[in-house]
């Protein structure tokens, strides 16, 4: 069946993207059309809640938008990066044409339908629930079922992974999976977990309320199962980015990865702990005893070990090629990389983002200083660098690197490109950094206007009008993205359209099944999930606890 | 490929598993063993007590018996929205409750909409219409009237009367069709006006939130909340200004009292006018 294609390779036998060009393309180019629009209502939403006079300023088209926005960034535009990313890396990593592209078309066509689906009733004001799935908030059944269908369609995505993975061992045994699949199945399994969550909220909870079958339901298990997902959801986003920092920017920076084995410890652990740790988001839950939500934050605490591991391991490649390329001295190697190229430089960015979001995240964890910022908009600023700035960062830089090998079109000149990162860049740290002293300051999160009368609000006017100003640098920045991917459809052919991905300093062709596989680590996530989550929820249904906190739909 | 030698020791897994084990056993010792033990209220509580708590098996609650309240409660509303309650009714008869009604429409007229030429000796202005109303709001009202939450010379001794099933099968008459209680959060149709701008957007500067956050239908006001739209006039506008007075008071928390009293006459003169021209 791809004999017309010479079997994906091209006359001297190197493996060339062919067979899957328009499945990856079609997911990339939705993922950043949507993420433009969506940065349009971002960038409005900014306005409307400063004090510049704004157009459709009214709480209702604000909260309709906030619901867009969030919905579009935080499910369809990760969702479908990873998954036409996913694609990208099982035929280019694997080296083999990607099976069940049916399969994949299918799940394609049922994010779309389910964005439509969802998407009218966000417009039409009947789902302004804000995109978290919380409980008085209840939205029009059609979005529900629509968010359902994009996750659904992506968990056709998650099996044709594992899968893939799995055929790709079966004819080698023994033989090491390429550490880029290692990880982009690590996240599909992520991602079942992830999704159980908020998928048992949606159908056993929410759906049947919003269609008028049931009366009441407990928001305290609703925002449980919720937290389930909540926190690890950032890790699925975060995945594909740290794929990009290991398996790509060592050798667009002209060296090697310092150790493929930890790398993939490091890939099993964000498995492990962005799982059992969501009730963090719960810290100011009443329906939780103390204990467990001391068990989740230690276990959250516990992500520093892997993050701290991917800084070592991307540091010391980066040291390796910068003192290839000459750089001596302690800090030598640093000025020494090739800073001009996008990955490079976008790499750096995203990583201030994240060290920068990483920090205010470390205060969300802890509860007595996450009681302090609770529902402000310092939540919000951490959250927007994490996703806004590490995360899309490495997703622009991780589609100027792949762009070419799909369209066989070179981008003519770097510049646009490094033009469009800094903006952003500069765009991310205007808006979230005002928006920590904001949130200190108790601005409250979710909130569609200010009344700057007040002595205490009009000493925020010039935090929240240097944020707009910020927004705006965002706006131009997505918008520029859809043109540098769009030129890169001209321009001049490339020569080579292989995929290459760094090499390890020392290459093994074997490494021990643990750290080839997620049997055993399966296992242990399902150990650690019936720890921490096993009572929270299982309380629900089996104590006789006191009288829980009720949602009444309909009388 | 490097002269390395493949790795004999399965070591590196077992150990990273181990370790990820021993965090995880420490941060519960710490969580439900170590952490409770510290807290100062175990003398009080004792260590098994303490420990259940932080487990979630005990309730927590303050380590002192509360001493027994001597006054009576604020009357402000019996009304306690449990499970139980909730699913009571909606299990209301409409066919026994039509029997049960025959007192109720004399005055607020056949399926709750009082006609206007409807018992002109009883004030029939301020009577309210309750063909619009959800069951719960129904239910509170009535409940409040039968407890002495909400006084009123007419309606206090004929809610009384009633027995609880009775309750139960009257707002089932009256209630609007269930379908019609979730309509939209929005009403798009409001016209523009200062005193749209009070429903349907608030005044943040006189600390006044919109009407339209709780009374709009599916708008996630508290349990019982009344719907507006269609209301009478006069009905409206007197217990508005029963609330800016206190002599209303069966909305919990005060709210209504408190935002009443912000409200100016005329402003109160309008919303009811405004609610009233509603459909």
């Amino acid at each position: 069946m791809f004999c017309r294609r010479l079997n994906g390779r091209n006359a001297r036998g190197r493996w060339i993207v062919t067979h899957a060009n328009r499945l990856i393309l079609a997911h990339l180019w939705l993922a950043f059309g949507t993420f433009a629009a969506a940065a349009v209502l971002g960038a409005w939403q900014m306005w409307v809640r400063s004090p510049l006079p704004a157009p459709l300023a009214k709480p209702e088209l604000y909260f309709i938008s906030v619901t867009a926005h969030g919905t579009v960034m935080a499910y369809v535009v990760t969702t479908l990066f990873a998954m036409g990313f996913g694609y990208f890396v099982a035929e280019t990593a694997l080296e083999q044409p990607l099976r069940g592209r049916s399969a994949a078309w299918v799940g394609f066509w049922m994010v779309v339908f389910g964005l439509i689906v969802a998407a009218v009733p966000i417009f039409l004001g009947r789902a302004s629930v804000l995109y978290t799935f919380y409980p008085p908030l209840t939205a029009s059944p059609f979005y529900y079922a629509g968010v359902l269908l994009v996750v659904t369609g992506s968990w056709i995505w998650a099996g044709l992974m594992i899968w893939a993975m799995a055929l790709w061992k079966r004819q080698r045994p023994g033989q090491a999976v390429p550490l880029a699949m290692f990880a982009t199945v690590a996240n599909a399994i992520l991602w079942l977990w992830t999704t159980v969550g908020v998928g048992a909220e949606l159908i056993f909870q929410l759906l049947p309320a919003a269609l008028g079958r049931k009366s009441a339901m407990d928001v305290g298990l609703a925002r449980t199962l919720f937290s389930w997902t909540l926190h690890s959801i950032v890790y699925f986003w975060l995945i594909p980015a740290y794929i990009g920092l290991y398996t790509l920017l060592p050798r667009v920076a002209g060296g090697r990865l310092y150790s493929d084995t930890m790398a993939r410890v490091a890939f099993i652990l964000f498995l492990i702990f962005s799982l059992p740790v969501g009730m963090h988001h719960l810290l100011m839950d009443p329906e939780h005893a103390t204990g467990f939500k001391f068990l989740q934050v230690a276990l959250t605490a516990m992500v520093v070990l892997p993050t701290l591991l991917t800084v070592f391991t991307v540091s010391a490649s980066l040291e390796i090629a910068g003192r290839v390329s000459g750089g001596v001295g302690v800090f030598g190697w640093i000025p020494a990389l090739p800073w001009h190229r996008p990955m490079m430089l976008g790499s750096g960015m995203a990583l201030v983002a994240l060290g920068l979001g990483g920090f205010g995240g470390l205060i969300n964890m802890g509860y007595g200083m996450n009681a302090m910022v609770h529902n402000t908009s310092f939540v919000t600023a951490h959250f927007h660098l994490i996703l806004g700035g590490a995360t899309l960062i490495m997703y622009f830089v991780i589609s100027y690197e792949i762009w070419p090998k799909l369209t066989g079109r070179a981008p003519s000149a770097l510049g646009l490109l490094r033009g469009q990162l800094w903006l952003w860049f500069v765009g991310i740290l205007v808006v979230t950094l005002p928006w920590h002293v904001l949130g200190i300051w108790g601005q409250p999160r979710r909130v569609a206007t200010f009344d700057y009368s007040n002595p205490v609000v009009a000493a925020w006017t010039p935090w929240v009008t240097v944020s707009v100003v910020g927004a705006v640098l965002m706006l131009a920045a997505a918008l520029l993205l859809l043109v540098n991917l769009m030129l890169m459809h001209g321009g001049r052919a490339v020569p080579d359209r292989q995929m290459h991905y760094a090499m390890p300093v020392n290459p093994r062709t074997r490494v021990p099944a643990a750290l080839n596989g997620f049997a055993l680590w399966n296992v242990i996530v399902a150990v650690i999930m019936l720890l921490s989550y096993g009572l929270p929820i299982g309380q629900f249904f089996w104590l006789n606890a006191p009288q829980p906190v009720i949602h009444q739909v309909s009388p | 490929m490097s002269a390395e030698p493949e790795p004999q020791r399965a070591d590196p897994v077992w150990r990273l598993a181990a370790g990820i084990a021993i965090m995880i056993i420490a941060a519960a010792l710490f969580g439900f063993v170590v952490v409770p033990l510290a807290q100062p209220d175990v003398a009080t509580i004792g260590p098994l007590t303490a420990i259940c708590r932080a487990i979630g098996l005990r309730p927590i609650s303050s380590t002192t018996a509360r001493p027994v309240e001597p006054r009576a409660p604020p009357a402000v509303s019996q009304v306690t929205w449990t499970n139980s309650i909730l699913a009571m009714i909606v299990a209301g008869d409409p066919q026994k409750g039509r029997e049960v009604a025959e007192q109720c429409t004399t005055c607020h007229g056949e399926h709750g909409i009082v006609a206007e030429t409807q018992a002109p000796d009883l004030a029939p202005a301020v009577i309210p219409n309750l063909a619009q109303l959800n069951r719960a709001a129904l239910f509170k009202e009535l409940s409040d009237y039968r407890s002495g939450s909400r006084k009123s010379d007419i309606m206090a001794p004929l809610a009384q009367s009633l027995s609880d099933r009775d309750v139960i099968d009257v707002i089932a008459y009256f209630a609007a069709p269930a379908t019609s209680e979730r309509g939209s959060l929005i009403d798009w149709s409001t016209p523009n006006g200062s005193i749209a701008d009070l429903a349907e957007r608030g005044l943040p500067g006189r600390h006044i939130p919109p009407c339209a956050s709780c009374h709009n239908m599916g708008s996630g006001g508290p349990i019982g909340t009344p719907a507006l739209v269609g209301q009478r006039e006069a009905y409206l506008e007197q217990q508005l200004k029963l609330f800016k007075t206190g002599e209303r008071g069966n909305d919990i928390y005060g709210s209504m009292r408190e935002i009443a009293d912000r409200l100016t006459d005329a402003e109160i003169v309008a919303a009811a006018k405004y609610y009233a021209a509603m459909q």
